[in-house]
């Protein structure tokens, strides 16, 4: 870093969190408009936050000028802060829409069964958000699952595998918002063989994983062999 | 009367409903891939590292390997946005964080993505954000195997886990297979350290390990005709009991 940059640099991160704070950057308003619809003026991420602290580093220009005062780990933490207004916070799912495929379904929240496996929904008809990951509109991948056929017939996701890119898939909140997620791709998988990126982290947008059984049903376990998986996002 | 206790009913279900599972996160394990962070070159040819944690309550167990690097001292950090008890979720920084364009994303510009210091993954003593800075404490070299268990974890983090992110800091910026104590960048932390002491290497996202997802009965199956191997088995069967029922009585009517 050259002398002249050493002395900027504070100052274009003030500017930088000023400048997210006041207006959110660019990319995280198209977020808002594009990701919430018919949903009110309030933006999935805080509203631009006036309570949110800004960074406060004060450069003090070494005598020689060749230096600046570093940043403190203090003031590390509230640039992050003063970005996290501009986050999407998602929502707290309570129903999903998957129209192509004519679902309109609750959506219960799960936790762990046991080491090995997450809980599932106890009905046909619902849907459940596995809480452990990402809210639905959070940065990061959100899951909910749901069963291909339960108790003798059909179930909520038993056509899942009829999905293709582009169709959408809206998730709606306790709070009255919603998200909209447009398919990208879908794969079907052994059991124990989900790649990575289905729970994993992957790419810095809201993500949606939908998850329901495929393949050959084991009458030996009761289990299918597969999972089939909708990979979806929000359009950013 | 009877409608406002239906509609407070329906309320109350919905609130089940919406009511969040309880302590998912004790016991509960994390994970998370580590990719260079833009324009940051750590080594050759390329850095990544694995990273798991498992959390037992107050504290956490943290491994990492890590390959890839530069031979110099790597921090190693989690890192978070974190207001109150709240943590934002959020991904690593990209090229566009280096806003004063010299080529590197120093660890300050990568802050709005990753947030401050809320752990040091020090190898002894306190693990605490104090720490940061602890060079002496931290692993060094091209490759990272780190393992600590008993690491506490802050409260307003233990039911956020899943949304930090884990940076390993330190640079070999000038190729010459040692930290450059006397490089004129400085970090953006401190002028005790040079830039390549803090420079984010690699970064990644923790999030919850999946698990394996039951969602059928086979109630339904057709990949494999079990609808109708049941509906056969289900006619042979009820064909047997015609016959069983059918037989006593034709003995019956022999005698």
């Amino acid at each position: 870093m050259t002398p002249t940059a050493r002395r900027i640099l504070p100052i274009a991160l003030l500017l930088l969190g000023v400048g997210m704070v006041a207006a959110g950057l660019g990319v995280f308003s198209g977020t808002n408009r594009l990701s919430i619809n018919d949903s009110p003026a309030p933006p999935l991420g805080r509203a631009a936050g006036v309570d949110a602290p800004a960074p406060s580093p004060s450069p003090a220009p070494a005598a020689d000028g060749t230096s600046t005062a570093p940043v403190s780990l203090a003031e590390l933490a509230d640039i992050g802060r003063a970005s996290a207004a501009s986050l999407p916070r998602g929502i707290t799912p309570v129903r999903i829409e998957v129209p192509t495929i004519g679902v309109d379904a609750d959506v219960v929240t799960l936790g762990r069964k046991n080491a090995e496996e997450i809980e599932v929904p106890h009905t046909a008809e619902q849907a459940g958000w596995y809480t452990p990951s990402r809210r639905p509109g959070e940065i990061g991948p959100a899951i909910i699952a749901g069963h291909v056929d339960l108790d003798g017939g059909p179930a909520v996701f038993h056509r899942l595998r009829e999905l293709a890119a582009g169709d959408t898939i809206i998730v709606h909140g306790d709070d009255g918002k919603q998200v909209t997620f447009v398919v990208a791709t879908k794969g079907q998988y052994p059991k124990d063989g989900l790649p990575d990126n289905v729970f994993g982290f992957d790419g810095a947008r809201p993500e949606l994983r939908l998850i329901t059984c495929g393949g050959v049903f084991n009458h030996a376990t009761g289990h299918y062999e597969d999972n089939v998986v909708v990979y979806a996002h929000q359009e950013l | 009367m009877r409608l406002i206790t239906t509609a407070a009913t329906a309320s109350l279900g919905l609130l089940l409903i919406a009511a969040p599972a309880s302590a998912v996160h004790e016991g509960s394990t994390y994970e998370a891939n580590l990719s260079e962070v833009a324009d940051n070159d750590p080594g050759s040819p390329s850095g990544s590292a694995s990273v798991e944690v498992s959390q037992d309550g107050e504290t956490m167990t943290v491994s990492i390997n890590a390959t890839g690097l530069g031979n110099v001292p790597h921090a190693l950090h989690f890192h978070g946005i974190v207001d109150g008890d709240e943590v934002s979720a959020s991904s690593c920084p990209t090229a566009s964080r280096d806003v004063n364009d010299d080529g590197v994303v120093d660890v300050a510009e990568g802050a709005p993505d990753y947030g401050g210091v809320v752990v040091s993954l020090t190898t002894e003593g306190d693990t605490s954000a104090d720490s940061a800075l602890a060079v002496e404490r931290f692993p060094a070299g091209t490759s990272v195997n780190y393992s600590r268990s008993g690491i506490p974890i802050p409260d307003e983090l233990k039911p956020n886990l899943a949304k930090l992110h884990i940076v390993v800091h330190g640079v070999d910026e000038d190729g010459n297979g040692e930290l450059t104590a006397d490089q004129a960048e400085r970090s953006s932390l401190t002028d005790d350290l040079p830039r390549e002491g803090t420079l984010p290497a690699l970064c990644g996202t923790l999030t919850a390990t999946g698990g394996v997802v039951q969602t059928g009965d086979g109630s339904s199956a057709t990949g494999n005709n079990a609808g109708l191997i049941a509906f056969g088995s289900a006619l042979v069967g009820a064909g047997a009991l015609v016959a069983l029922r059918r037989r006593p009585s034709a003995v019956d009517a022999t005698i």
